[in-house]
């Protein structure tokens, strides 16, 4: 007697089932929820609720948009627990950013994901622009052969995170120039601004906007650019950025003063901690294992938000971004940073001890 | 500057200005009050909603908002025990002691009058600063920095109590917990037991619930009584108020010291208040009234953490580089209407800098008028019988403690620390003192390096490090000209005829350092020194106070409160409580935290205040209720339990 009403009831069910996987993402009456493994306030949590209206307005059926925060071992703790518990149907995003690879690239053993294995949808690239003080160093030039010359001579003391960190690679940059150098590590982007600010530290690599400001505010008498940190094109090339052009990369600079081109683990790591501090820097991410359909609804979402003013403003302006990388790009960048093996270890824990006295053991 | 100054006033003042400026200090208020909740997670709130707004109106509510939650924190700090935000600790120590007088309305205005002062006063020098200060701050350095931790770690032998040696080796305790986590300097783990949690330092508000509130907790409730002992409030608001205009000189020199503390790089807006509580010991001449509820114990905190916003503005908006984590989202903030923050902010929007300056002076005044009005009200709080509290308070502070890193780990951390907390206080050994070692830790260490690492010994020749120097000396000095008489109930406390407990918790806080100590030598230099200096210096403290405890038997060394506490046949240990505070994660554990402390407050009810069940299961859900409300406008997950695992639908 039942089945008189069953039949009808799964037919129905299997209607709707088939309808479902034909629209590929419906979100309507969902809810979205965009991980951040930080606490409020911060880069990816303004990211975050930057997008939030955006893409509430822009994905399929307007579903509601949240911002979690899950602060915690320097992003890593919120990373881990989301890998093991976002759903693939398109309502768990994640903000990626360098915090979260860069233990995943030194091997650290509490990384429980593997970037790689994650469906990127776009990426927010940052550039920075890499500088001294010539109040401190009594070189004046720009980025050029003289000046790296002259440099070898003044020395120069940046700020670094921490031995194996980002700055890595802008400290085994300053060793392949073979310019004498320093580092005070354990000191945030934020404090090492400052410390440059106060005349304490003669280095910094900041983001283009900060840099930006700072050589306004304090002239070139107190900043000059060594080279840029443009990201990296599809064929793996190092870029200039458009609105510094005399700027050199620091490849070009390398290549100024050597007559060739870079290369060997130190290199490599430089290459490696380029891609994660531009090409890397934000990104949404769907977690592994999301259909197809789903990420490129998503990707198609976000290249739709490129028509909105408002938006591209917000973007470009205030968050610094300075262009959008979909879809396969983005893989070819996650490959890029498996480049720092082995052998690439061995030298910065070789170059650490010799150099700073540091032992990475 | 003055001209910008008149034409911002323009901008402030007008309807939908005040308007947002009304809505941010309404949102702040109420953010200040719950505990573990503060500006970051209020400013975190607004950020999705400012998007596109004028930048004017937008920057009122944000400051609104940061201007007065440490106005409202006072209410939990002084009626509860428990510091609404981590600026209001210091208030604690002596507001709660004049709630427990029935003074809990005087403390109050006091404190009130007090905020007002202090961030009009932060008002005021932020907009003298933001013209003069900047070729004062660039010559800030590390050197300059280290002193400034050095001066504020002086302010321990304020706080140290009666024996020296214990309070220096509560404060080496407390710069042993701040060695937990990641080392600042190179990034390797350590002491972090293997586990996850353990990467991060542990979390201040943790720190601040366990020894402050845990213990208070406890010990009411073993008393069962109210909090305002006699049942009833007496001395009234008006009493608040002159007491201010009697310390007028002191709550003044305190929102100077709360401007300079929230503007120099190096000591952190937490201690704030501790180096204001510490300069209001110094300066009077009856030390020994201080934790038993003298009311300028509440007046030179609550002056400074006021002041304290004013003063982080100043670098904030000088170099737009953020000074704290309230001042990263107020930057975060800036990014989403439109002004980009640097060191050209005041050039390019000046008038809209200068208008923050004017929204602040008026957030505090407005936050603490709000806040007068209520307060005869909320204070009546503390007549009611304290059993009937204790169990919304220990859910309160585990929602507290979660709202950390949002794990379970959290809530375990508090019941630890609640643990060391309440045995601190039974033996007597100084939690303040514990607390400024365990906040300046992380400070000391990378000042260190980093000052040696720059400068070397040339940092001696650097003027303000000279002019430091001379300063900490002055400080260090009043501390060893005056001794501490003891008071009638610490010698009662001496007497106490079991020495044992006190004895073995002694040799369990040594076989800590011991551990700290030996877990020191297996990391490189970098990153194992600074632990090994701190277990060093708490063991070199510990091992005069362990030959007075073992040897001696009437030293000033020995202290049990348990002797204070007359025999009383019904009164439970506090062992027994602690049993009560683990139930509390067992039935998370079970149910989940949302459901778990509705089932806790409803069986402890039942159980301890003898409510008719039908009262307690309402008041329960209520919890439950409130809890859930908070969770789906701050978006929050709370901890599951096993039914959430076991049962998809629960909540």
């Amino acid at each position: 007697m039942f089945s008189k009403y069953l039949r009808p009831l799964a037919l129905a069910l299997a209607t709707f089932a088939a309808a479902g996987s034909a629209h590929a993402l419906d979100l309507n009456g969902k809810t979205v929820t965009i991980l951040v493994p930080f606490g409020e306030g911060g880069g990816s949590d303004t990211l975050a609720r930057f997008l939030q209206p955006f893409l509430k307005a822009t994905l399929p059926g307007n579903p509601n948009v949240v911002v979690m925060n899950k602060p915690g071992g320097g992003s890593v703790t919120g990373v881990n627990g989301w890998v093991g518990s976002a759903r693939t149907d398109g309502t768990d995003i994640l903000v990626g950013s360098t915090s979260s690879w860069v233990p995943f690239v030194f091997g650290s053993s509490t990384v429980k994901y593997d970037p790689a294995k994650m469906r990127p949808v776009v990426g927010f690239p940052r550039v920075s622009v890499f500088y001294s003080n010539p109040d401190r160093t009594g070189v004046k030039g720009g980025s050029s052969k003289d000046s790296v010359i002259a440099l070898r001579d003044a020395g120069l003391l940046k700020g670094a995170e921490a031995p194996l960190s980002l700055d890595t690679g802008d400290l085994v940059a300053l060793n392949m120039l073979e310019i004498p150098h320093r580092a005070v590590f354990g000191m945030s982007t934020s404090e090492q601004r400052r410390a440059y600010l106060t005349g304490a530290l003669s280095a910094n690599n900041d983001s283009l906007a900060a840099y930006l400001d700072i050589a306004k505010k304090e002239g070139p008498e107190k900043v000059a650019p060594l080279f840029v940190l443009g990201g990296v094109d599809g064929q793996g090339r190092a870029k200039r950025i458009d609105s510094v052009p005399d700027v050199m990369t620091f490849e070009e600079l390398y290549e100024a003063v050597n007559d060739k081109a870079p290369s060997g683990p130190e290199y490599k790591t430089y290459q490696v901690m380029h891609y994660l501090r531009t090409n890397l820097a934000k990104s949404i991410m769907l977690p592994p294992g999301t259909p197809d359909d789903i990420v490129a609804a998503y990707v198609t979402a976000f290249q739709t938000l490129e028509k909105d003013a408002k938006y591209l403003a917000g973007m470009e302006q205030d968050l610094e971004v300075q262009s959008f990388v979909y879809g396969q790009d983005m893989v070819e960048a996650f490959a890029g940073i498996a480049g720092f093996g082995d052998t690439e270890r061995n030298a910065v824990e070789a170059y650490m001890r010799k150099t700073h006295g540091v032992a990475l053991k | 500057m003055l001209d910008q100054l008149i034409s911002s006033l323009a901008i402030v003042a007008n309807g939908t200005h005040l308007m947002m400026l009304a809505a941010g200090v309404v949102l702040g208020l109420i953010v200040g009050v719950l505990p573990g909740l503060g500006g970051s997670a209020g400013l975190a709130l607004l950020l999705p909603f400012i998007y596109g707004m004028d930048p004017a109106p937008a920057l009122a509510m944000m400051v609104g908002l940061l201007a007065v939650t440490t106005t409202s924190d006072t209410f939990p700090a002084v009626l509860m025990g428990i510091p609404g935000t981590a600026a209001s600790q210091a208030t604690v120590v002596d507001g709660f002691p004049m709630s427990k007088r029935g003074e809990a309305t005087r403390a109050i205005s006091a404190a009130l009058v007090s905020s007002i002062f202090g961030g009009v006063i932060g008002a005021i020098v932020l907009s003298v600063a933001l013209v003069f200060a900047e070729p004062l701050l660039r010559k800030i350095g590390f050197a300059e920095q280290l002193m400034l931790v050095v001066f504020a770690l002086s302010m321990v032998g304020m706080l140290t109590g009666t024996s020296p040696f214990k309070g220096l080796a509560s404060c080496g305790l407390g710069l042993m917990l701040g060695a937990f986590g990641a080392a600042p300097i190179t990034g390797v783990e350590r002491l972090s037991f293997g586990t996850e949690y353990l990467i991060d330092p542990i979390p201040m508000i943790i720190v601040g619930l366990g020894l402050f509130a845990v213990p208070e907790i406890v010990a009411l409730a073993r008393q069962q009584t109210s909090i305002a002992e006699a049942g009833r409030l007496n001395a009234g608001w008006l009493a608040g108020l002159r007491d201010w205009t009697n310390n007028f000189w002191l709550s003044l020199r305190c929102a100077i010291i709360g401007c300079l503390g929230g503007a120099l790089p190096g000591i952190g807006g937490s201690v704030i208040d501790w180096i204001a509580y510490g300069h209001a010991v110094q300066t009077t001449k009856h030390p020994e009234r201080y934790g038993t509820g003298d009311v300028r114990g509440v007046i030179a905190p609550e002056s400074a953490n006021n002041a304290k916003e004013g003063g982080a503005l100043i670098p904030t908006l000088i170099f737009g580089i953020p000074g704290s984590g309230n001042m990263a989202i107020l930057l975060g903030g800036f990014i989403l209407i439109g002004i980009q923050p640097g060191l050209s902010m005041i050039q390019d929007n000046g008038d809209v800098v200068y208008s923050i300056v004017w929204s602040l002076a008026l957030a505090n005044i407005l936050g603490a008028g709000i806040c007068l009005v209520l307060a005869r009200y909320i204070a009546r709080m503390t007549t009611i019988p304290y059993l009937l509290i204790a169990p919304f308070m220990i859910g309160l502070i585990f929602f507290a403690a979660f709202q950390a890193t949002r794990v379970w780990s959290d809530l375990i951390a508090l019941l630890l620390l609640g643990l060391l907390g309440i045995y601190l206080r039974r033996f007597g050994w100084s939690r303040p003192a514990l607390l400024i070692g365990f906040v300046l830790a992380p400070q000391i260490e990378a000042n260190v390096y980093r000052a040696s690492a720059i400068y070397g010994l040339e940092m001696f020749t650097r003027p303000i490090v000279i002019a430091l120097i001379v300063l900490i000396a002055l400080s260090a000095l009043s501390v060893l000209r005056r001794r501490l008489p003891e008071r009638a109930d610490q010698q009662a406390a001496r007497i106490h005829s079991d020495t044992r407990p006190q004895k073995l918790f002694f040799l369990l806080l040594a076989a800590f350092g011991a551990y700290v100590l030996i877990d020191g030598f297996s990391y490189s230099y970098l990153t194992g020194a600074f632990q090994l200096v701190a277990a060093g210096a708490s063991l070199l403290f510990m091992l005069p106070l362990g030959i007075q405890l073992f040897r001696g038997s009437r030293t000033s060394c020995h202290f049990d409160e348990e002797g204070t506490l007359e025999p009383d046949g019904t009164r439970v240990s506090g062992e027994h409580y602690v049993a009560v505070l683990a139930a509390f994660l067992a039935s998370a554990g079970l149910f989940g935290f949302l459901v778990g402390a509705g089932v806790f407050i409803a069986v402890f009810l039942v159980w301890k205040a003898r409510v008719r069940a039908h009262w307690a299961v309402l008041s329960g859900a209520g919890f439950s209720l409130i809890l859930y409300l908070i969770a789906r406008q701050l978006n929050l997950e709370y901890p599951s339990g096993l039914l959430n695992q076991l049962l998809p639908f629960w909540p």
